[in-house]
């Protein structure tokens, strides 16, 4: 446990410091207490990083939600680690601070290389950030997928006419589908859709359109909630 | 020691910190000044006797035992109880550091509290009486104000080892009080529930111990051993109730202190 904390920094899901102490001395606290001594460069950096480097040597009882969001991102770096754990980030921030937290959770990603582990109930959110998502369900994993995976599943949305035709040629292919307005989903595979465009051309239907299905990451994971209950 | 570090950190920036020894401070030179003022309070001073400026810290030992763990215990009891509202404990326990050594640094904190208090309100006094009163013996009669039964001597150097030796039991005393009210911290949810709490059980052995259906076990309750030092100063130290009062209060500290190290370990620190 304490191994894994040592490569692995966190961020709760409302952060609280110590309010007589400005934005250095909390961070020069909790650093100590992962056992570094950071520099006053390194804090300035960090700052810096985050986007607090003003706000610096002002008591934290005077910062706002969204600045103490990314001081508490910036205990978290300190350390280093080379993998940081973030809790509801964006929790109680207005969508400014959301939009402001969230592009620099990417910026970690992409420009620090940092990964993140990101825990929200914010499904939406979660969709903009992450790359790959487990969906917990009553505290068990129950589906772990990239995000396009998890979003562009194996169906694809057909338009043909006549409708009835298309129906009675997917049963006849035992093709699961399910009816969506003016679409028919069908779960396939990509390679079979060249062969399934032939056959329905060879059976005079009008083919308009055919494309990958994409899911809400809400409709995936109420899929995989109801996957894992039945 | 990273621990105590920043134990040390947030104690430094919160003026309840020094509200507590400004007050011990305060006591133990008007006590001073009170004695200047009253030489009669001074043994044998109206029989012309000169008397130690040791003395006077000698007199505030008795405040800083009633006094001090009030003190003590209002930090004590918010080590805790008082991060778990503000939720920076939730936040400490994410560093990769152990519970124990969590409680360990709090508990150096206030083991360094109830010294400092002591040792300085002490010093204070000491200064304080050396000015009014010179550096010498102490020499005070067996018998309050009366000569005939004779006479107990002091001299500086051993009036001031019987002072640290006298300080050292009181800030033990003090201490023990601290651990139980971070005993109670460890799983109290209110800042100040814990000091109360630890008061009123005082409170409540002060009864007790004087209640003759209690009297087998009274030597047992923390309250009575308040005075177990009371005599340095101006008797022949009687070593055999001075150590077992030393062990009664001494396992009221490590018993507590085992006791707060095992719930926090094992509580669980929900928002």
């Amino acid at each position: 446990m304490y191994q894994a904390k040592k490569v692995m920094s966190g961020v709760i899901d409302a952060p609280s410091f110590y309010d007589t102490l400005n934005g250095r001395e909390n961070l020069q606290l909790l650093a100590s207490l992962s056992g570094y001594r950071v520099s006053p460069q390194e804090i300035q950096a960090t700052a810096r990083m985050v986007g607090i480097e003003n706000m610096l040597e002002k008591p934290v009882q005077i910062y706002s939600n969204g600045q103490k969001r990314r001081l508490s991102i910036a205990q978290a770096l300190l350390p280093r680690p080379e993998i940081i754990v973030l809790d509801e980030p964006t929790s109680g921030l207005d969508p400014q601070g959301v939009k402001s937290i969230r592009d620099l959770i990417l910026q970690l990603n992409t420009q620090y290389g940092l990964t993140v582990f990101f825990s929200s109930h914010i499904l939406n959110e979660a969709q903009k950030i992450c790359n790959r998502i487990a969906i917990i369900n009553q505290g068990k994993i129950i589906k772990t997928a990239n995000v396009n995976d998890l979003l562009f599943d194996s169906f694809y949305n057909i338009r043909a006419t006549p409708v009835n035709t298309l129906i009675h040629f997917l049963k006849e292919k035992n093709i699961p589908y399910q009816i969506q307005e003016k679409y028919v989903m069908a779960q396939l595979e990509e390679n079979q859709i060249p062969e399934i465009i032939r056959e329905l051309t060879q059976r005079k239907l009008a083919v308009y359109e055919i494309f990958r299905h994409q899911f809400s990451l809400e409709e995936a994971f109420l899929a995989s909630i109801k996957g894992a209950e039945t | 020691m990273n621990t105590l570090r920043s134990e040390l950190k947030k104690v430094k920036a919160n003026f309840r910190t020094y509200i507590g020894m400004i007050v011990l401070w305060g006591l133990g030179i008007l006590i001073g000044i009170n004695v200047w003022y009253n030489p009669s309070l001074l043994p044998l001073k109206h029989l012309g006797f000169r008397l130690s400026g040791l003395y006077i810290p000698g007199l505030t030992l008795y405040p800083l035992a009633v006094v001090g763990p009030v003190v003590a215990v209002l930090i004590a009891g918010e080590s805790i109880a008082g991060e778990r509202i503000k939720g920076t404990l939730r936040m400490i326990l994410t560093r990769p550091v152990s519970r124990f050594q969590i409680y360990l640094g709090k508990m150096y904190l206030i083991i360094l509290y109830s010294f400092i208090i002591v040792f300085s309100t002490l010093s204070i006094t000491a200064l304080l009486g050396i000015a009014l009163f010179g550096s010498g013996s102490i020499i005070l009669p067996v018998e309050l104000n009366t000569v005939s039964a004779g006479f107990f001597t002091l001299s500086a150097k051993e009036a001031l080892i019987r002072l640290l030796l006298a300080g050292t039991s009181v800030s033990i005393y003090i201490l023990s009080y601290a651990s139980i009210a971070m005993c109670l911290s460890s799983f109290m949810n209110h800042s100040l529930a814990s000091p109360i709490f630890t008061l009123v059980l005082t409170a409540a052995f002060t009864v007790l111990q004087n209640l003759e259906v209690f009297k087998p076990i009274s030597f047992y309750l923390i309250t009575s051993h308040l005075l177990y030092w009371q005599n340095f100063l101006i008797q022949s130290i009687k070593w055999k109730s001075f150590v077992f009062s030393l062990l009664i209060v001494i396992g009221y500290l490590i018993g507590s202190f085992l006791l707060g190290t095992i719930i926090f370990i094992r509580k669980d620190e929900t928002n």
